[in-house]
C-alpha cells in the first residue's frame, strides 16, 4: 500500500510494461522491434534438478577420475563427422547482427576450447574461416552472401528452417547495422531495414527438403555432415518429418532463444521451452527408430553448465550457445531498459554494432578469452554434474538423472515430480486395463459363436467378470 | 506431404496396375511411410457389379484369429440379410478382404451395415470400376500385399505419403474415398489450413469422416458437391476456393481424372499428354516410368483446373 | 552456343545417365573434369534431381534430355545446356556462367542467381528469380506467380505473360516483361525503360536468337518498405 493509503496497481492484466507498450504503438503504429530473448516466465531448466548418486549408486571423484567430453557429431552418412572436444559449440550469428571484432573473438574463443562456430545468416567472412578450427556454414532462406566455395570450406553445412525466438518469421537486421559492408555482402541497398523471408526459395515442403539436403550432399560430395536447425513449436512432428529428410543431425532451438532483432510479439508468444521440444524430438527420434543415428543438438537459453548437463541428459548429444558467450565477452545493457542493447547497432561494447569506432573498443584477444574462460567453466560444470550422478562420460547422463520440481516441467518433459514417483500426464495402469479389456472382448465373441453354433464353449473361455478361473456351467 | 500419380489411357485399357505402380514407386522420397493405389479396372475382374475392399481385424494376438473368421462371416451374413449376393469374398491378406457383390438398394445402408460389424471393419472403397488398396509400406511392397502389379484397367491413381501430423496407420493413408458415393476417390499433396472449420461444417450435413487426416476433407467436399449436381469440373474449381492453405490433388470417377493445382503454387505438379494417354505426377521422373525416352511435360499453373474422360482425346 | 572454354584439348567425353543415380553420374562428372576434360555431355539424364550440381570448374556441359529439381544449381563458370526441359529450382545460387534450357522449367527458376545467365525458352513457372542478388533470367514464354518476388539485384526478363504479384516485395533489380502482367506485387511499380535497357534486352534477346516482343513493361521497387522498422520514441540517443 502507498504512503498515502490509497491502493496502487497491482492488476497482473493492465502491468506498467503493458500500459506502456499500448501508449507507444498509439504512438508509432506499428509492433515494436527489439532484440534478446522473451521476458516473461516459463517453465524452463529451473524446473528440474539432478537427483546425484548416494548410496544407490557409484559416485566418481569429483576432480581426479575421467568424465569425458569429446563429442562427435553427424556420422550418420557423412565421410567426416565432425569431432569436438566439448559438447558445446558456438551457435549461428550473423556478420552484421555482431561486428567484424566479435566473430573473430567468437572463432579464436571455440578454437582454444576444441569446438566450432558457425556462420549465421548473412554469409561468412574470412576471418571467420582463417580463425575457427572447426566451422559450420548456414544456409538459411534468405542466402545472402551464400555460395559454394565457403560451401566447400565448411566442416558441417546447417540447413536453417526456423529458430526458436520466433519459428514462423525470417530474420531481421536493422537498417543502422546495414553498413556498406553489410550490404555488399548481403547485395542490399545500405541501411534499409531488412526482412529475410520466412520459406526457402528453391523448395517449399519437406517433400522437397530431402532432394534439397541431397543437393548440399552432392555439393561437398557428401563429406560433411548436414544438420538442419528447427525452432520448437510442433517439436514432434517438425523432428519426426525431418528425420526422413536425410539429415545427420538435427538442431532444436527453443523459445529462450535470442535474437539479435526482432519483433517483440513474436518473442514472447512463440514457440515452446527448449526442455520441452528435446522431451519431443526424443520421442518422435525412438518412434521411428533413429534415435541412435541422427544427432540431437540443443539451444535456446542456455546459461551454465547445469542447462547444458539437462539437455544431454534429456536427449542431446550436444549444444549451442550464442547469448552466453555475447555476454562474456563483455555485452552491455542497455541503461534505460536494462536489456542487451543488440538491435539498435550502438553497442558501447563493440560486439552488436557496425560502427567502426565502437567495434574498436573490442579488444579480439581479450573477448576471445573470456569466451575460452566460460567454455571452460561450463564444462567443469557439467562433468561435475556428470560425475556425481555416476557417469564417466557425460554423455551416459539420462533422463532418470533428472527429476521436476514442478507439474509443467515433469508433464513436459516426461519425468516424475521430485519426492514421488508419479509423471504428469502418464497413467500407469491405462495399458493394463485396455489389455484386459481387450482380452473381455475376444472371449465374449467366442462364446457367443459357440452358443449360436449351438456347441459347448472353446476351450479358455470364461465368462467374463467371474474371474479368470472359472469355466462357464 | 507426399508424391501423387495419376494415369488414364485414351484408348481402351491397358497395364493400369504396373503403370501406376512404377510411377508412384518413383516418388517414394517424398513419402516413405504408406502408398495407396486406386485402380479402375475392366469389367471382367469382377463376377457382380460392385467391388469392396473391407479391411478387417489385424494382428495375431489371442483372440485375433477366430475375430477375423467372426467378422468375415458376418459381413456375408449382414450383406446378404439386406439383399446384396456377395460372389466371394476373397482374403489376399487376413486382414484385407474383397468383395465382389451385386446390389440394388441404397449402397450407404449397406456400408454402414457392414462397418457396423466390429470396430476395426472398415471399407476402404467400393465402387462398379475403382478398387482402392492401401497400406502402410513402399510403393513395392503395397503392390505385392494387394497384386497391384497384375491389374489391366483404364485408368487409376497412386500416392505415396509422409505423415505430416496425423498418425501412420492404413486408415490415414491415401486415397481416400468419397463415402458413399461408389468409384469417387482422391489423391492428394499439401495441408488444408481450414480443415476443422470445413469439416464440421460438412458434418453438420451429414456427411462423415473416418480419420483426422485433411486430404479425406477433400474427398468428402467433392462428394458433397457431387451428389448436389456438379461436374466434376466444377466440383474441382469450388473446392479452390473454398479450401485454404497448399495443396495439389487428383480425384477420379467412373469415367473421369480430373486435377487442381493450387493458388499459391507451392506444390509440384507434372502433366503429360499424347494420344496413347494423359498422366499426372508431382514430379517428371515419375512419368518418365512409363514413357522411357524423352517426352515434352509441362506444369500447370496456380489454380488450374484440368478434366480428362477416358476414351476421348479432348480435355473434358 | 557461346564461345569455347579454354582446355587442354582433350576431347569431348560422353557421361551415360540412364539406370544410373544423381550420385554416380556426378561423381562421374567431376572425375572427368578433373582429368581435364572441359566437354561434357550427359546421356539419357531422365530427369533426375541435382544433376550437374556444384560444378566450379570452367566447362561446356551438355545434358541429351531432361532434368529435375536443382539441375546446374551451385556453379560458378561453368556453360550449360539443357536439351530438353527441367524441374523446379534451376541453376539455384549459380555464381557465373550460362545454362540454357530448351524446353520449359518448373517453380524458383534461378533462385537465388548471384551471377551469370539463365535463360528459359519454354515457360517458367511460379516464384522465378525468387531472392535473386545478380546475373540475369531470361524466359522465352510465360512466367507464374510471383515471378521476381524479394528481387534484390540484377534482371529478370519475361517475353510471355506473366502471373499475379510480379516483384512482390523486390529491393531493387529490374524486371522487363514482353506480354501481360496479371497484376503488380507489394511494393512493385512501373518503370521508364531508357536507353541503356533497350541496348541491353536487344544485345541479349540477339544473343539467344530470342524475338523482341512488340513493346516492353518494366517493373521496379516501390522502395516504401526499406525502413519500415524505425526506432522507438525512446531509443533516439547516443549511446555513451
Amino acid at each position: 500500500m502507498s504512503k498515502s493509503g490509497r491502493m496502487e496497481n497491482r492488476s497482473s492484466i493492465w502491468t506498467q510494461e503493458v500500459i506502456e507498450d499500448i501508449a507507444t504503438k498509439a504512438e508509432i503504429g506499428r509492433y515494436r522491434m527489439r532484440g534478446f530473448n522473451l521476458f516473461k516466465r516459463i517453465p524452463q531448466f529451473d524446473d528440474l534438478t539432478f537427483l546425484p548418486a548416494t548410496l544407490t549408486r557409484f559416485v566418481i571423484e569429483g576432480y581426479r577420475e575421467k568424465c569425458v567430453t569429446k563429442t562427435v557429431l553427424g556420422s550418420r552418412l557423412a565421410e567426416r563427422p565432425l569431432e569436438l572436444e566439448i559438447p558445446i559449440y558456438i551457435t549461428g550469428m550473423s556478420f552484421g547482427a555482431l561486428s567484424r571484432n566479435a566473430k573473430i573473438a567468437l572463432a579464436k574463443g571455440a578454437t582454444m576450447a576444441g569446438t566450432c562456430t558457425c556462420s549465421g545468416e548473412g554469409g561468412a567472412i574470412p576471418e571467420e574461416r582463417q580463425y575457427s578450427d572447426k566451422w559450420i556454414y548456414q544456409s538459411i532462406q534468405s542466402r545472402y552472401g551464400f555460395n559454394p566455395y565457403h560451401l566447400r570450406e565448411a566442416d558441417m553445412v546447417e540447413f536453417f528452417i526456423s529458430q526458436g525466438c520466433k519459428p514462423g518469421a525470417g530474420g531481421h537486421l536493422m537498417g543502422q547495422k546495414v553498413s556498406p559492408e553489410v550490404a555488399a555482402m548481403r547485395d542490399l541497398p545500405p541501411a534499409i531495414d531488412q526482412r529475410s523471408p520466412v520459406r526457402h526459395p528453391d523448395w517449399l515442403g519437406p517433400d522437397d527438403l530431402k532432394i534439397k539436403a541431397e543437393e548440399m550432399r552432392e555439393a561437398t560430395d557428401w563429406k560433411v555432415p548436414v544438420q538442419f536447425k528447427i525452432g520448437t513449436a510442433r517439436a514432434y512432428d517438425d523432428v519426426r518429418m525431418a528425420a526422413k529428410c536425410g539429415p545427420d543431425t538435427i538442431l532444436i532451438d527453443g523459445m529462450e532463444g535470442s535474437t539479435g532483432a526482432g519483433p517483440h510479439i513474436l518473442t514472447e508468444e512463440t514457440g515452446i521451452p527448449l526442455m520441452a521440444g528435446i522431451a519431443e524430438a526424443r520421442r518422435a527420434l525412438e518412434d521411428v527408430g533413429m534415435f541412435d543415428e541422427i544427432d540431437l543438438v540443443a539451444s535456446g537459453g542456455i546459461r551454465n553448465g547445469a542447462d547444458v548437463a539437462k539437455c544431454l541428459a534429456l536427449g542431446a548429444k550436444a549444444v549451442a550457445v550464442g547469448t552466453a558467450p555475447l555476454i562474456a565477452m563483455g555485452s552491455v545493457q542497455d541503461p534505460d531498459t536494462g536489456i542487451e542493447a543488440w538491435h539498435t547497432g550502438r553497442d558501447p561494447a563493440g560486439i552488436t554494432t557496425q560502427d567502426p569506432e565502437l567495434v574498436a573498443r573490442l579488444d579480439v584477444d581479450e573477448a576471445a578469452q573470456r569466451v575460452y574462460n566460460l567454455l571452460h567453466a561450463m564444462t567443469l560444470e557439467l562433468q561435475m554434474l556428470a560425475r556425481g550422478c555416476g557417469k564417466t562420460d557425460v554423455h551416459n547422463l539420462e533422463p532418470e538423472d533428472l527429476a521436476a520440481l514442478t507439474v509443467e516441467a515433469g508433464a513436459m518433459c516426461h519425468l516424475p515430480i521430485a519426492g514421488t514417483s508419479w509423471v504428469p500426464g502418464q497413467d500407469p495402469d491405462t495399458e493394463a486395463r485396455d489389455q484386459r479389456l481387450e482380452r473381455i472382448e475376444r472371449e465374449l465373441v467366442m462364446l457367443r459363436r459357440a452358443v449360436e453354433s449351438g456347441g459347448e464353449p472353446p476351450e479358455g473361455a470364461a465368462v467374463p467378470g467371474a474371474g479368470d478361473d472359472e469355466v462357464a456351467p | 506431404m507426399c508424391g501423387i500419380a495419376g494415369l488414364l489411357y485414351k484408348q481402351g485399357e491397358g497395364p493400369i496396375g504396373r503403370d501406376v505402380m512404377r510411377m508412384t514407386a518413383a516418388l517414394e522420397h517424398r513419402g516413405p511411410d504408406s502408398t495407396g493405389y486406386a485402380l479402375y479396372g475392366s469389367p471382367d475382374a469382377k463376377r457382380g457389379e460392385y467391388v469392396a475392399w473391407v479391411k478387417v481385424v489385424q494382428g495375431d494376438e489371442l483372440g485375433a484369429i477366430e475375430m477375423r473368421d467372426y467378422q468375415r462371416s458376418e459381413i456375408v451374413r449382414v450383406a446378404t440379410a439386406l439383399g446384396a449376393s456377395v460372389h466371394e469374398l476373397h482374403s489376399r491378406l487376413d486382414y484385407a478382404l474383397r468383395m465382389d457383390f451385386d446390389f440394388d438398394g441404397e449402397l450407404k445402408r449397406l456400408i454402414d451395415s457392414v462397418e457396423a460389424v466390429g470396430p476395426e471393419v472398415e471399407i476402404t472403397g467400393v465402387g462398379r470400376a475403382m478398387e482402392l488398396t492401401k497400406d502402410v509400406g513402399v510403393a513395392d511392397h503395397v503392390a505385392e500385399l494387394y497384386g497391384v502389379g497384375e491389374v489391366t484397367g483404364t485408368h487409376g491413381m497412386g500416392h505415396a505419403r509422409m505423415a505430416t501430423e496425423s498418425t501412420v496407420d492404413v486408415s490415414h493413408a491415401h486415397p481416400f474415398w468419397a463415402y458413399p458415393y461408389p468409384d469417387i476417390c482422391v489423391v492428394h499433396n499439401g495441408q488444408i489450413t481450414n480443415y476443422h472449420r470445413t469439416r464440421r461444417l460438412l458434418e453438420g450435413r451429414g456427411h462423415r469422416f473416418r480419420s483426422h487426416n485433411d486430404s479425406e476433407l477433400i474427398a468428402v467436399y467433392l462428394a458433397a458437391r457431387l451428389s448436389t449436381g456438379s461436374t466434376l469440373r466444377e466440383s474441382l474449381e469450388l473446392a479452390l476456393g473454398d479450401l485454404d492453405g497448399v495443396f495439389t490433388f487428383v480425384a477420379m470417377t467412373e469415367g473421369e481424372m480430373g486435377v487442381a493445382k493450387d493458388e499459391l503454387a507451392a506444390k509440384p505438379l507434372v502433366v503429360y499428354e499424347d494420344e496413347r494417354a494423359v498422366a499426372v505426377a508431382s514430379e517428371e521422373v515419375a512419368l518418365r516410368q512409363v514413357w522411357v525416352e524423352e517426352i515434352d511435360t509441362w506444369d500447370p499453373y496456380d489454380s488450374e483446373v484440368m478434366t480428362w474422360h477416358k476414351q476421348s482425346l479432348v480435355p473434358a | 552456343m557461346a564461345q569455347a572454354v579454354t582446355g587442354t584439348g582433350v576431347e569431348a567425353v560422353s557421361v551415360p545417365g540412364r539406370d544410373r543415380d544423381a550420385r554416380e553420374i556426378n561423381a562421374d562428372i567431376r572425375r572427368v573434369l578433373a582429368d581435364g576434360v572441359r566437354d561434357i555431355v550427359v546421356t539419357d539424364p531422365g530427369a533426375k534431381h541435382n544433376l550437374g550440381v556444384g560444378l566450379l570448374t570452367p566447362c561446356r556441359i551438355s545434358f541429351d534430355g531432361s532434368l529435375g529439381y536443382f539441375g546446374c544449381a551451385l556453379g560458378d563458370g561453368i556453360r550449360a545446356h539443357v536439351k530438353g526441359r527441367v524441374g523446379w529450382s534451376l541453376a539455384e545460387n549459380l555464381m557465373d556462367g550460362e545454362v540454357v534450357v530448351e524446353g520449359s522449367s518448373g517453380s524458383s527458376t534461378g533462385a537465388a542467381v548471384r551471377g551469370g545467365t539463365v535463360v528459359v525458352r519454354g515457360n517458367a513457372g511460379a516464384r522465378t528469380g525468387i531472392s535473386q542478388k545478380g546475373g540475369a533470367i531470361v524466359v522465352g514464354g510465360d512466367s507464374g506467380l510471383l515471378t521476381g518476388f524479394m528481387l534484390q539485384k540484377g534482371r529478370i526478363v519475361i517475353l510471355g505473360d506473366v502471373g499475379r504479384a510480379c516483384g512482390d516485395s523486390m529491393y531493387d533489380g529490374e524486371i522487363f516483361v514482353g506480354g501481360k502482367i496479371a497484376s503488380l506485387g507489394t511494393d512493385a511499380v512501373p518503370g521508364e525503360l531508357d536507353e541503356l535497357d533497350a541496348e541491353w534486352l536487344s544485345r541479349t534477346l540477339d544473343r539467344y536468337g530470342l524475338e523482341a516482343p512488340g513493346e516492353w513493361r518494366k517493373v521496379v521497387a516501390g522502395r516504401q518498405l526499406y525502413n519500415y522498422d524505425q526506432l522507438e520514441p525512446m531509443e533516439r540517443k547516443i549511446a555513451l
